[in-house]
Order: C-alpha cells, then sequence, then structure tokens
C-alpha cells in the first residue's frame, strides 16, 4: 500500500486528615440546625448572616490591586526577534489555597529565553531589573492580618519551575486536604505534590504524568468515579525551535504563524491509580482517537447522566466534546452536537473556554473564545448535551468580533443569580492599528453583564481603570481573592505585569460560597453540581471546578450571588460518585463548608 | 435687526456644512513586503497629492482594503465619500470594511447610506442583513433576507441567510425549509448543510442528519461563488504572492495540478523565498512526474531553511512515487530527525523499510508514528500486518480495531485486514463478519478488485469450491 500522500497544499502562514478546617465554620447540619457560637470563633469577618456590604454606588465595577497588594510579577517572553511560537501564547495564573488558611494564594506561570544560549538581558524585551526567573507562588496573608497582602513564598515552597511555563492547574490528586500543583510547559511538564507543610514536592517522574510535549491547559477530573482526581491534558503543537517556520501576514510583514503551519499533537488522559501514581489511558480510553491543537479544557457532565464529560478547544480545528460512555472510555461526538465548529461549520481559533449555566435551565453551557474577525462562540446547551451557537442571539457576536480572547470566564460579578462573562483579550498577530510598534498585540479585556432577558450587554465602560488598560492577557482565574463574598479576577499577562482586578460591586448583594468536601468522592468536590433552592426563585446550579478559562485555574470553592433573595430553602449537591445529598440553609453571605455523607440523602 | 439675521445666517450655514473630512490614516510600510509597499507608497502619495480626489482617497482605501488594511481604509472611504457622497463604491466598501472590523454598528449605516445609492445592488443587501444578523437584529435581518428573495427566489446565500434569521426566531422548521433550498441550489454549499444537519439532529432525524453532515464534511468550506463585482475589483489589487498561492491551492484542490504550479511559480517571482510555495511546488512536479522541478525546488527550500522537516517529507513522497525507495526513505529519515515526532514521516519510512525486508526497523517507527498521532489508521494497519506476519495475533487485531472510524474509501481494506486477522486466529465468526462487511463496503465504493480479493478470502473460509 503506498504511503500517504504529500503534506495538504497551503499558503504560508499569514499565513494552555484530615486538615483543619481554616473557617472554623462548621459543616451545615442536616434538618437546619446551626451553631452560631462556632462561627464567631471565625478568623475571617464574617458572621453568622452577614449582611452585603453597602459600598459607593457609582464605584467602578473592578479596581486594579496588584502592585498595591504586593502581586509584582511581571511575565517575560524571552522573545529574540525569530518569531517562535510559544512566545507569544503564555502563560496561565491559578488562584487556589494551598496553606488551607482559608484565603486564595496565587501562583504564577513564567517564560524563559528559548534561546538557551543567550541571557535574558539580550531578549528583544529585556525583564524588569528585579525580575527573578521561575514560576512564582505568591501567599496571600488575608488570614489572619485582615489585610489583603501577598508574599513571594517561592523559595520555602520550593515551587519555582525554570522553563518555558505555559499553564497550571490545582487538584488535591492525593486526597490530603492539600491541593497540588500540575504545570504545564514548552516541554516536561511538573507535577508539584503539596507536602502541607508550605512546601512541595516535584513528584512528576514518580507519578508518571510527564509529558515533553507543548502542553497547554490542564484539568483534574474523576472521570471514572473512583473518588480519585483524573488529569487531561492538551497538547498543543509539534513545534520545535530548530524547525521554526518564518509566516508573514496579509501585508507581508513578519509575525507569529498560525497553527495550521504546524501539526497537532495528541491530548493525554493519565488515570489516577491512588498510590500516588498514574497511568497513561489515552489510548484505551479512546482520546486517542481525535487529535488537534488543544488549548483549553474543561470537565462537566454535558448530558446530565451523571458522568463527566471533557471539553476541548481546539485551536483552528474542530472542538472536540468526549462524552463518557461510563465504561471507562470516551466517545468524539463534538460534531453531531454541535459544538464542533461555530454556525457556519468552520472551525474557529478556540482558546480559552467556560461552562456554566447562563441562561438559568440548569445545564452548563459552552463559550469558547477565538481570534479577532471570528468572534467567541456561544454554545447553548439543550440538558442533553447537544448545542446551538447562540452568539448573535445573545448580542455577543459583535463586540467580541475584535478581539483575540484567551482566559475567560462566567462569574456573577454583581451576585444578581446571573452568570456574566469576562474575556482576556490579546493579540496574536499584528493588531492593524499598532502596526510599527515594537510589540503590536495589546487588546482591553472585556466584562458582559447577563440581563436575564437572553442577552449579554459589554459593561466594560463602568468597569473602571481596571478594564481600561490595553495589555496581551491570557490567562484568566476566578475566585473570591479578598473573602467579601463578591468574585475577584487574576489576570495574567504576556509580555507584562500580572493584575488583581478586586471586585467593587456584588458584595453589595447577598452571596454564598460553598466549599465541599468529599469522603466517597474526590476531597476538593471537583466535579460536584451544587444547586441552591430559594421559594419563588428558579434554581441556581452551579460546578464546583478549578478548570476552564485558558492556561488557569481557578477557585474551588462554589460561589452563588443571590441578589436581594437571600433566603435559601436548601442546598443540594450531587457528587461525583453520582450520589445526591441536601441540605437545609437558611444563613448566607458567608462561607460554608459541605462534607459528603453529613447531608440527607436524596 | 439686520446683523442680527446676519448673524442667524452665518450661524445656520455652518450648523448645515459638512464636518470636515478624516486626516489620512498614519501608515507604518517600513516592514511590510517590498513590492506591497511599493504598491501602497505609490497609492499614498498620490492619495497625499490630490487629497480632495475621490478617485484618489478611494485608489488609496481598495489597496489598503485589498491588503486587509481595514482601518487605514476605512479613513481612506470616509475621505473619498465626503468628497464624492453620491458615488456608491465609496459608501458600499466603507460598509464593507467596518464589517470586517467589527463596527458592525457603523457598517450598518454605510451600507444603508449604499443602498440608498443603488437599492438593487443585490450583494448589499446580503452584506447589509448578515450584519444585522450580527448586532442581533434578528426581525430587520430577516425582513431584508425576504426582500432579496422576492427578485431573486433561487439566491442560496439569501435562503441561507433567512434560514439563520428564522431559526434565530425560534422557528425551527422555517429554518429547515431554508437550509434545504439552500442546499438544493447550491449542492456545495458546506455551511447550509451543516446547518441543516445539525437542525436534523435537534429534530430527532439522524439519518438526514449524517446524510447532510457527510456531505459538508467533503469540503467544509465551499460555498457558491460570490458575484460581487464592486469587491472583486479590490481583491484585483492584491498582487501580492499570497493572492497567488491561494489561487494556487485551488486549482490543486480542483485537480488542475499544471495551473496550480504554474500560480506557485508566479508567486515565487514576487518572493523568492516563501518557503511554502517550494514546498507545494515538490508535491506538484511530483505529480506532474517533473522530478527535475521538484528536485530544484527542494534544494532551494534547503538553502532556505534546512530543518523544514517537511521538504524531506514532500521529496522522499514524490521519490517513493517514482519507486525510488532507497533515496526516498533517506528523505524520510531525514525528515523524522528534523522533527522526531512527526507521525507521517515515521509511517512513511516504516513502509520504506518494510520494503527492504527490515521488520522490526519497520515497526518501531509505525509505533512512533502511533505514539505521536494515536489516531493514524494506516499506521495502525500497517503495524497490525507486521505482527500478523509474526503471529502475534492479539496484538495485531488491536491495531487493525483502531482503523475502523472514522469510515472512509480506506476502510473497506482495513475491514479486510481484521477479518483476514480473525481468520488466522481461527475465529470464523468475526472473520466471516468483518470479511462480509469489508466487501459490502468495497462494493458500495466501487473498488472492483479489492472486493474480488475478498470474495476469494470469503470463499475459502466459507468451504466454498
Amino acid at each position: 500500500m503506498k504511503p500517504p500522500p504529500s503534506v495538504h497544499l497551503r499558503p504560508p502562514g499569514v499565513i494552555p486528615s484530615a486538615a483543619r478546617d481554616p473557617l472554623g465554620v462548621p459543616a451545615v447540619a442536616r434538618g437546619g440546625r446551626r451553631s452560631c457560637a462556632a462561627l464567631l470563633s471565625l478568623v475571617l469577618a464574617s458572621s453568622c448572616s452577614r449582611k452585603p456590604s453597602p459600598g459607593p454606588p457609582d464605584a467602578p465595577l473592578f479596581r486594579e490591586a496588584a502592585a498595591q497588594t504586593g502581586l509584582r510579577f511581571h511575565h517575560f517572553t524571552g522573545s529574540t526577534g525569530q518569531y517562535y511560537m510559544p512566545e507569544i501564547m503564555g502563560a496561565g495564573v491559578a488562584v487556589f489555597d494551598y496553606d488551607n488558611d482559608g484565603d486564595l494564594d496565587v501562583y504564577l506561570v513564567q517564560g524563559t529565553m528559548l534561546d538557551s544560549s543567550r541571557q535574558p538581558a539580550a531578549a528583544k524585551f529585556p525583564p524588569p531589573p528585579d525580575w527573578k526567573p521561575g514560576n512564582r507562588l505568591f501567599r496571600n496573608e488575608l488570614n489572619p492580618s485582615g489585610q489583603l497582602r501577598f508574599t513571594d513564598v517561592t523559595a520555602p515552597a520550593g515551587v519555582g519551575h525554570v522553563g518555558y511555563g505555559m499553564g497550571v492547574s490545582a487538584g488535591d490528586y492525593n486526597n490530603d486536604g492539600h491541593p497540588d500543583l500540575y504545570v504545564t510547559n514548552f516541554g516536561p511538564n511538573v507535577l508539584y505534590r503539596n507536602n502541607g507543610d508550605g512546601a512541595f514536592t516535584d513528584v512528576t517522574r514518580q507519578a508518571g504524568v510527564d509529558d515533553p510535549r507543548w502542553s497547554a491547559s490542564a484539568a483534574f477530573l474523576d472521570y471514572d468515579r473512583d473518588g480519585r482526581l483524573d488529569l487531561y491534558v492538551t497538547n498543543y503543537l509539534d513545534f520545535t525551535i530548530r524547525g521554526n517556520k518564518q509566516c508573514f501576514d496579509s501585508a507581508g510583514e513578519r509575525d507569529y504563524c498560525t497553527p495550521s503551519v504546524y501539526r497537532p499533537a495528541p491530548d493525554r488522559l493519565f488515570r489516577n491509580q491512588g498510590n500516588g501514581r498514574f497511568e497513561d489511558v489515552t489510548v484505551r480510553a479512546g482520546i486517542g482517537k481525535a487529535v488537534g491543537p488543544g488549548l483549553g479544557v474543561l470537565a462537566a457532565d454535558f448530558n446530565a447522566d451523571g458522568f463527566t464529560d471533557i471539553y476541548v478547544a481546539n485551536d483552528g480545528a474542530a472542538n472536540l466534546l468526549w462524552i463518557n460512555q461510563r465504561d471507562g472510555t470516551f466517545l468524539e461526538s463534538a460534531l453531531m452536537s454541535g459544538a464542533a465548529y461555530s454556525a457556519d461549520g468552520i472551525a474557529r481559533a478556540g482558546m480559552g473556554v467556560t461552562a456554566g449555566d447562563m441562561d438559568g435551565d440548569g445545564d452548563d453551557d459552552l463559550l469558547v473564545t477565538n481570534l479577532a474577525r471570528e468572534g467567541s462562540t456561544l454554545y447553548r446547551n439543550d440538558g442533553r448535551g447537544n448545542f446551538t451557537d447562540a452568539t448573535m442571539e445573545l448580542g455577543l457576536h459583535t463586540p467580541t468580533f475584535a478581539s483575540t480572547g484567551f482566559g475567560v470566564g462566567w462569574f456573577d460579578y454583581d451576585n444578581d443569580g446571573r452568570l456574566d462573562l469576562f474575556a482576556a483579550n490579546g493579540g496574536v498577530t499584528i493588531v492593524e492599528a499598532q502596526r510599527g510598534e515594537p510589540y503590536p498585540f495589546r487588546q482591553r479585556n472585556q466584562v458582559f453583564h447577563n440581563q436575564g432577558t437572553g442577552r449579554l450587554r459589554e459593561t466594560t465602560g463602568q468597569a473602571g481603570q481596571a478594564l481600561a488598560a490595553m495589555e496581551i492577557s491570557r490567562g484568566a482565574a476566578f475566585g473570591d481573592i479578598d473573602n467579601d463574598g463578591d468574585l475577584d479576577i487574576v489576570v495574567s499577562n504576556n509580555n507584562g505585569p500580572a493584575r488583581l482586578l478586586l471586585n467593587q460591586t456584588g458584595a453589595r448583594r447577598h452571596w454564598l460560597l460553598v466549599r465541599l468536601e468529599g469522603v466517597r468522592s474526590n476531597r476538593d468536590g471537583a466535579g460536584a453540581r451544587v444547586t441552591v433552592l430559594r421559594d419563588g426563585e428558579p434554581p441556581l446550579v452551579r460546578r464546583a471546578h478549578t478548570d476552564g478559562s485558558y492556561l488557569t485555574s481557578n477557585d474551588i470553592r462554589v460561589h452563588f450571588g443571590l441578589g436581594d433573595r437571600p433566603a435559601v430553602r436548601a442546598i443540594v449537591v450531587q457528587w461525583p460518585d453520582g450520589s445526591k445529598e441536601r441540605w437545609q440553609q437558611s444563613e448566607t453571605n458567608h462561607p460554608v463548608r459541605l462534607k459528603q455523607g453529613t447531608g440527607t440523602t436524596e | 435687526m439686520r446683523s442680527i439675521s446676519l448673524a442667524i445666517s452665518l450661524l445656520l450655514l455652518g450648523c448645515s456644512r459638512p464636518p470636515p473630512p478624516p486626516e489620512f490614516p498614519r501608515l507604518a510600510l517600513d516592514r511590510l513586503a517590498p513590492h506591497i509597499r511599493e504598491q501602497l507608497e505609490k497609492a499614498h502619495q498620490l492619495a497625499l497629492a490630490r487629497p480632495e480626489d475621490a478617485v484618489a482617497n478611494g485608489t488609496l482605501g481598495m489597496t489598503l482594503h485589498a491588503y486587509e488594511q481595514h482601518r487605514a481604509a476605512a479613513v481612506c472611504y470616509r475621505r473619498a465619500r465626503h468628497f464624492a457622497p453620491k458615488q456608491f463604491s465609496w459608501v458600499y466598501y466603507l460598509g464593507t470594511v467596518q464589517a470586517a472590523i467589527g463596527n458592525n454598528t457603523e457598517a450598518v449605516a454605510a451600507l444603508r447610506e449604499a443602498l440608498r445609492l443603488d437599492p438593487e445592488y443585490l450583494p448589499a443587501q446580503v452584506k447589509l442583513a448578515e450584519t444585522l444578523l450580527g448586532l442581533g437584529e434578528v426581525a430587520e435581518s430577516r425582513r431584508l433576507y425576504e426582500v432579496a428573495l422576492e427578485k431573486h427566489p433561487d439566491f442560496a446565500a439569501a435562503h441561507y441567510g433567512l434560514a439563520r434569521a428564522r431559526s434565530a426566531q425560534g422557528n425551527a422548521a422555517a429554518g429547515v425549509q431554508h437550509f434545504r433550498r439552500a442546499c438544493e441550489l447550491a449542492p456545495n454549499f458546506a455551511a447550509a448543510h451543516y446547518a441543516l444537519a445539525l437542525a436534523y439532529q435537534k429534530t430527532g432525524e439522524t439519518a438526514r442528519a449524517r446524510e447532510h453532515m457527510a456531505l459538508y464534511q467533503k469540503d467544509p468550506l465551499a460555498a457558491p461563488p460570490a458575484q460581487d463585482p464592486a469587491l472583486d475589483q479590490v481583491r484585483a489589487l492584491n498582487t501580492g504572492p499570497s493572492h497567488y498561492l491561494k489561487k494556487g491551492l485551488a486549482l490543486e484542490a480542483a485537480g488542475r495540478v499544471a495551473e496550480a504550479a504554474a500560480e506557485h511559480e508566479r508567486a515565487l517571482r514576487i518572493d523568492p523565498k516563501i518557503q511554502q510555495a517550494h514546498l507545494n511546488l515538490i508535491t506538484l512536479y511530483g505529480r506532474l512526474n517533473q522530478p527535475q522541478q521538484a528536485w530544484e525546488h527542494y534544494n532551494t527550500l534547503l538553502e532556505l531553511n534546512p530543518n523544514l522537516a517537511e521538504s524531506h517529507y514532500n521529496y522522499g513522497v514524490m521519490l517513493f512515487g517514482l519507486e525510488r525507495y532507497r533515496e526516498a526513505g533517506q528523505a524520510f529519515e531525514r525528515a523524522v530527525e528534523a522533527a522526531p515526532r512527526y507521525a507521517e514521516a515515521h509511517n512513511n519510512l516504516g513502509h520504506v523499510l518494510e520494503r527492504q525486508g527490515r521488520l522490526e526497523q519497520a515497526m518501531r517507527h509505525y509505533r512512533a508514528a502511533i505514539e505521536n498521532k494515536p489516531n493514524y489508521r494506516l499506521a495502525h494497519f500497517h503495524l497490525g500486518r507486521l505482527l500478523l506476519h509474526q503471529k502475534r495475533n492479539a496484538e495485531a487485531i488491536a491495531h487493525f480495531l483502531e482503523t475502523l472510524t472514522p469510515e472512509d474509501e480506506q476502510t473497506p481494506g482495513f475491514l479486510y485486514g481484521l477479518g483476514a486477522a480473525y481468520g488466522r486466529t481461527g475465529d470464523r465468526p468475526n472473520a466471516l463478519r468483518y470479511l462480509t462487511a469489508a466487501r459490502e463496503k468495497a462494493a458500495a465504493l466501487g473498488q472492483k478488485q479489492l472486493v474480488a480479493s475478498i470474495e476469494r478470502d470469503l470463499g475459502i473460509l466459507e468451504g466454498r469450491p
């Protein structure tokens, strides 16, 4: 049999213990009994039923506070003028509570010189004078000091990997109550096991989760319902420094290549064996049946069968929807489910991805960020895992058309109970208006308010100076950084400073923050679906996850905005192992911890 | 009193005067390709020399537009419109570039204005309808598509657009009706087939859904030709190499190989260093049985970029086609050396090694191909054959099973292999099952030789004389 034909002809490129309960918050009791006395011992400034903070009515939606709080980090691309693709793609960020003191710490991923024969000072964009190589971990000092302040604890923590960093995912893979970190690179990836004493250990080799390819986003998920977090790693392209290609834009100027000029690299699925080791089950699970240039990934139960599925955003190729077959294998189903392409059947440059119940019908809808002149794609779920491209109808096509989106998240910024949207934008090819500048890729981030009428309205203009900057944003991690009840965002910028966007709006309304503790399920409760029931209001459904966005890991706590109707009748949790429990809950405006086995079984 | 009247008259005159045109856009041309820079500089100089000449301003806009410099083009078109407000082309072009950069509100305004100047220009009607749809103005978009169809009932693109609008309004049945009509009018309209497939999927008509999805997948980018004489004038200004490369690719896809090669050569006359053009020409000249020309482009490419794995690969494929197997193997070796994860190069190298009787080495490369592309059916098939040869039947079958999806013209051959493997293991029911399936699919595809081979083996299995 003859070998396959030559490469497809293409034009030139214009061609991702039992731990101490840190909050001192008892699990919400069965039958609605609570202990306010226990709550009074909280380290945090919270109470049984704290009122929302009033705040000035006309304050901008967000306030940028990175430098002010000590979160000083500048991403270094290592660019030498050769337009190596990894330079323009990174990097990511994680928000997670590494020391279990009840506040979110921040891990930022760093680049390095791709040409190892040269020093950073010789780079096209040298780093700032006080720059240090390697990823950084910043500890949040909110607890116990009460002040939002970050301290660089990279050295004692031992997580300052020096490599060409791309993304990071946090997850407690060994169920010891301490979140671990998986760092992806252009090059070998790293698994850091959290020792629980402020330090981490690199256990990549022992765990068997290395992948030397160009990896992007990763997701911890429990796909086989054995109570242990497995790991999905997207791989992007078969790019090598040696094989770097020259690409040009439509006006013939040298530019970064599009992914179509390189071959895609296969993703990986690692099954957690429970003994500190993972097994590569990519082929056995069927994941090898489709290969694409993966950048974004998240895990959710899209067809409501109780098993976690996986969605992968591929860059310039069909997105993938891996439907869990409940037997350890997956079936790729994006095409016929409507989630592979945009409405016109064209592959978009899928980078970031987020899933959430944006239309309040109880299932997870998808949003994928794409290139400028494509617009983001919003896939509305019918509850059975069939999707419709509803971008235009929901008013998102035009406002996202001019932006190249990366990090993205559904999040309720004003706590009105509806999921809003934030997109971190930044070009990958020359932005026409900046032609002639040294690094012409800057764009503005965007925020959209969910009107509840079936439309999303851009409210970037109300966000204040925080969203006025034109930068090259990549990762966006969502979480309540200052523990005031509304969701904040940490944004990582390519060749630029990290940004901390503190929400100044949401805390005016009622909210609930749920921390799950799995017992038969994974310790984090990752993959659980949490429903808040209120009289006279539709159910609010959210999922516990750290995945999604781009190269990013989010707060595992499940946030609910409750608007002006704080009375919660019950919280129902569908755990990743398939079991369901209910808690009676009437108090709000503070975090709650729900431990598997302490609710009423449904 | 008279002075007050005069003042009022002057004030009113000032209010009715149109605003001044925007300043010329700032053009950063230094780093552009030389011939594009020259072309733009010439148009720019002409416009600067005649700042109030609508044609000079508009031509600069068109040249920028041709090279996708839409923001700068928009400024020039606004200037041209200022000096010639009744000229359809400037305001139409302005609408199209505003849409291209996502300024849909401005695009709608310009397109409406263009249609006031020429109400019958169909591409402008469709563009306006499409832009309104992008803005979420579904009802207005629908109305415009319906108006277009009143005069042009067989306009496939309008049926497609109307289908999208109706579907967005929640009328799935009307959406299906118009998607179907678009497909009937333009059988290669990929986007319409795609949309229709998904519409059928939602209504549970899965057979029809699969039928239209298969039609879409034949060529996902295929669409009825966009007939827009005004925009054709803009496109004609793009004389850059990528223009010729695109033409060459389209010709290659249509099977017009010699013409495809000619367009690629044209691109190289403009810029001799375009690596993709040289790369494609290796393949094209191979297919034209002109190995010398292929070799020349291969050598040029080696000078431009010695690490380009695809150049070795394409050259190797050409040599293999000429049955120069040893040289082909050397080329594939260079390809995997340049790109160790190049699955296709590993597969091809394995095939050459297999021909040379170096089976263990061949298997290593087939495995490498699979490691880097787990869904690589051909590599699974080749490895399966060699494993079968070594009587490692269970492993062979595992690899043959990986070849069954997706279904295409290679599937009958893969099913044949699987059936044969089961036959070797003595699993007669599975052997019969897969051989029968192979024969049916081969027959459906008109693969007569394969059918004959399968028939022979089936005969043996069934004990027929």
